[in-house]
């Protein structure tokens, strides 16, 4: 039996080790990228930090330090496109929702973040949480909900009976809230403007007629996608599409 | 035949009452009639009219006939039932007091009542009224009452004190005061509340209350005070002739429940004529604005020395006695050397000796608009002295201001009204430029958060659920182990058995008979705990059709079989021999491939 356990323990510390130190190599060169930045080399310095995130570093924070790098070098878009993919991850952080306002009053078009619809306005609380924490607190809500039901499984006990069905309400809306957010970051795709001008075109083709312009820093939602164009809706009247190159996602 | 039990009868019987009290009198007649208390009554009492309706309780309308000499308050309706021999009667009284406002001999007219889908017509009624009778001293009389005017001529303007007193020797109480003034020639300012007080009239001690107001004539003429009424209840206290031995002082005292009887009263005092005199015309200055009493000025300055632009109060204070609230002021003609804001006056009364007596405050903020000496003109008020009979006027001593030039660059603003106000006013920050917030150097915050969704998150997500089975299993099975007796000597016979056997082993009785006894033992006891049968006697036949009835492997149960025979053979045959090293191994070795297949 002890020989079962033994096996059980090492085998949590493997799967639950992993992750960890896994961003150590980064660090040296994060570091690096930071420094640049501090002795105004901003385009070195956005060099780094973009080949950090090629090699794999998925970092809220190093999206934030490149949006700020662009913002330096004047580049909205791609500034803006940076700290959208650092909302992501750390939408807390009071310094990138002020960089954020920043960054999108610096545009031409100054169109701010796209509503997140009505099912986010009931589930408030998901837009303050990444998808991370939201898996984490969704784990733990789990993994108490199941210990009281063993608990209440041993007892039997009114308490034990009234905590197992709290726990349960609290696991339904964690995990419904970790859908809404899946559901959130693979479908409603908040696009930006990379390009200093775009036409939106009233179908996938050049020669489509131009229905409105947009400008370097332009927030749009993404709602379809053909070969190399985007479909994109501004507000409830007008959408069109841009070619694929002159958006971010 | 149903008895019914005592309690019951009791309840039967009260049921039986209250329905016949709550239903209506099936048969009796309706009749409507009208009674009063009294024909005969004086100005000064009132008198209560019944209108009672016999042999049904519910009125749907009643009509009062038109009594323009009296005025009628209602005083309650009352309902009665009575049964007497087993006749049961109803009726329903409304009742009004009626309070005569003449002399005279006045009819009450038919009431008319509509109930139970007739109509109904009461006889009429006649009533007296007489002028009360003139007491020869007022201490004969337990209450009176009597109004006073301070003057019966006076100017247009001048202050009147108009007082009505009650006096009252008597317990009375519920005072209802009807004190009309003629508004037509006066204007009234009242005095406050009614004031209570003792007085003694004729040697006799009354309880006074007396309720004044102020009244200014309007016009001239001869204006006359109408008649003031006072309804008041006067309680009687009615001594019980029970209490009229030699005890009856002692228990007449209000603390033996004494009763008291009320009777409604209703005083009038007489009209009040006052002849009201036009202001006289010779000596009126131009500037009288109606202002009639006895009055002083006062002028004062906030500050004598001020800087263009700076801001300094005049204040104008008109006191004495009379309607000070009426007094004007022109505001002072300082348009060249000043910029004025007039406040709204504040206007303080008090009542002194039953006279108005006030003042007026009047106030400017002057706001210099040029350096230099200025001398503040003075403030005239013309007043009519009634007393004197004659016009007078007020005038302020001249002011003099020293005005500079003002020492701070700021222009003054001579549109704002609330130039005092702008003071309080924060200056806003400016906001000079806006850039973004700094770099995130924490190192350790840059963890890798690549894979959302990775084998981490699924163990972490079902690795509780594995738990909960094999802790649900496990109480599952605790909970059996202490239920079921014979899961429990299945679970724990190869653990007791593997104890006996090593008793065994270590034990020193060598002897093959008692050993084989001893072993036969333990292995039964396993069989039987596993089969859950008294394993002590168990044959090797039970064991047999017992084992046939389950899925058992047949080798086992002959290998079974042909060791309890040979348990039995060691034990009861005569010149059995046996290995017992061997027997054990054999019993062992048996016992761990059961425990295998149970």
């Amino acid at each position: 039996m002890n020989k079962y356990i033994i096996k059980f323990v090492i085998l949590i510390i493997v799967i639950f080790q992993s992750p960890l130190g896994y961003a150590k190599d980064f660090i040296a060169e994060v570091a690096r990228a930071n420094d640049l930045y501090a002795k105004n080399k901003y385009q070195e310095a956005a060099d780094t930090y973009e080949s950090i995130r090629k090699k794999g570093l998925i970092n809220g924070y190093l999206y934030y330090n490149l949006g700020n790098t662009y913002i330096r070098l004047g580049k909205t878009g791609p500034a803006i496109l940076n700290y959208i993919r650092a909302y992501n991850f750390i939408p807390r952080d009071e310094n990138l929702q002020a960089n954020l306002n920043y960054a999108i009053q610096q545009t031409q078009d100054k169109i701010p973040l796209p509503d997140q619809g009505k099912i986010l306005t009931l589930f408030f609380w998901v837009n303050d949480l990444s998808l991370g924490e939201l898996i984490k607190l969704t784990m733990i809500i789990n993994l108490l909900f199941w210990l009281i039901l063993i608990a209440w499984f041993y007892y039997r006990s009114n308490t034990f009976k009234l905590f197992r069905n709290l726990f349960l309400l609290v696991l339904f809306f964690s995990i419904s809230s970790l859908f809404i957010k899946l559901e959130a970051q693979s479908n409603s795709i908040t696009g930006v403007i990379m390009t200093k001008k775009v036409s939106v075109k009233s179908s996938h083709d050049l020669t489509n007629k131009t229905l409105f312009e947009l400008h370097e820093g332009g927030l749009v939602k993404v709602i379809n996608k053909h070969k190399n164009w985007y479909e994109i809706r501004l507000n409830e009247n007008q959408k069109g599409w841009v070619p694929m190159n002159s958006l971010g996602t | 035949m149903v008895r019914i039990r005592s309690s019951n009868r009791f309840i039967f019987i009260a049921i039986i009452a209250f329905i016949g009290l709550a239903l209506p009198a099936w048969g009796e007649n309706i009749q409507v009639l009208a009674t009063v208390d009294r024909n005969e009554i004086t100005l000064e009492d009132s008198l209560q009219l019944s209108i009672i309706i016999k042999g049904n309780q519910n009125t749907t309308h009643l009509e009062l006939p038109s009594l323009p000499d009296f005025r009628i308050s209602p005083s309650g309706t009352s309902k009665s039932t009575q049964i007497i021999n087993m006749k049961r009667s109803t009726s329903i009284t409304h009742n009004y007091r009626l309070t005569p406002t003449k002399i005279g001999q006045f009819k009450i007219g038919p009431t008319h009542v509509r109930t139970d889908g007739k109509t109904f017509i009461t006889q009429p009624i006649i009533i007296e009224v007489k002028k009360p009778t003139e007491p020869i001293q007022s201490g004969s009389r337990p209450v009176f009452v009597e109004s006073t005017i301070s003057k019966k001529e006076a100017f247009v303007g001048e202050q009147l004190i108009y007082s009505f007193k009650v006096f009252h020797r008597v317990e009375a109480k519920n005072f209802d005061l009807n004190m009309p003034f003629g508004a037509s020639y006066f204007q009234k300012e009242d005095l406050g509340k009614a004031k209570i007080y003792q007085s003694v009239i004729n040697g006799i001690h009354y309880d006074v209350q007396e309720v004044s107001v102020a009244l200014f004539p309007i016009k001239p003429g001869n204006a006359e005070i109408p008649t003031a009424s006072l309804e008041f209840d006067i309680y009687h206290r009615t001594q019980n002739r029970l209490n009229q031995g030699p005890f009856g002082q002692f228990f007449n005292d209000p603390f033996f429940n004494q009763s008291t009887r009320a009777e409604h009263k209703i005083l009038r005092t007489k009209p009040i004529n006052i002849d009201i005199l036009a202001l006289p015309k010779d000596g009126k200055p131009k500037n009288f604005n109606n202002t009639i009493g006895e009055f002083k000025m006062v002028a004062t300055i906030g500050k004598t020395e001020l800087e263009v632009g700076d801001t300094t109060t005049l204040t104008i204070t008109v006191s004495g006695r009379g309607n000070v609230r009426g007094i004007s002021l022109p505001e002072p003609d300082l348009k060249n050397s000043f910029k004025i804001y007039r406040d709204q006056p504040e206007t303080h009364q008090t009542v002194v000796g039953n006279q108005i007596v006030g003042k007026k405050i009047f106030k400017f903020a002057l706001v210099p608009l040029k350096s230099g000496l200025i001398n503040l003109p003075s403030f005239t008020l013309s007043y009519f002295n009634p007393i004197l009979k004659d016009y007078h006027q007020l005038k302020t001593q001249p002011i003099r201001i020293n005005i500079k030039p003002s020492t701070t660059q700021e222009k003054l603003n001579l549109v704002t009204s609330n130039l005092l106000e702008n003071k309080s006013i924060k200056p806003e920050i400016e906001t000079l430029a806006e850039d973004i917030l700094p770099l995130h150097t924490q190192l350790d915050d840059f963890n890798n958060i690549k894979t959302e969704f990775n084998s981490t998150t699924i163990f972490g997500f079902v690795s509780p659920v594995f738990i909960f089975i094999i802790s649900a299993l496990l109480i599952k099975r605790k909970n059996r182990l202490t239920t079921d007796l014979a899961f429990y000597r299945n679970q724990n016979a190869y653990k007791k058995a593997s104890i006996k056997l090593k008793a065994l082993i270590n034990s020193q009785n060598k002897d093959s008979r008692i050993f084989a006894s001893e072993l036969s033992e333990i292995f039964r006891e396993y069989i039987g705990d596993k089969l859950n049968m008294e394993g002590k006697a168990i044959t090797a036949k039970e064991v047999d059709d017992k084992l046939k009835g389950s899925n058992f492997k047949i080798n086992q149960s002959e290998n079974i079989r042909i060791l309890l025979e040979q348990f039995e053979a060691l034990q009861f045959a005569p010149n059995a021999t046996g290995n017992n090293d061997e027997l054990l191994n054999e019993s062992q070795s048996l016992i761990e491939n059961l425990e295998k297949q149970f």
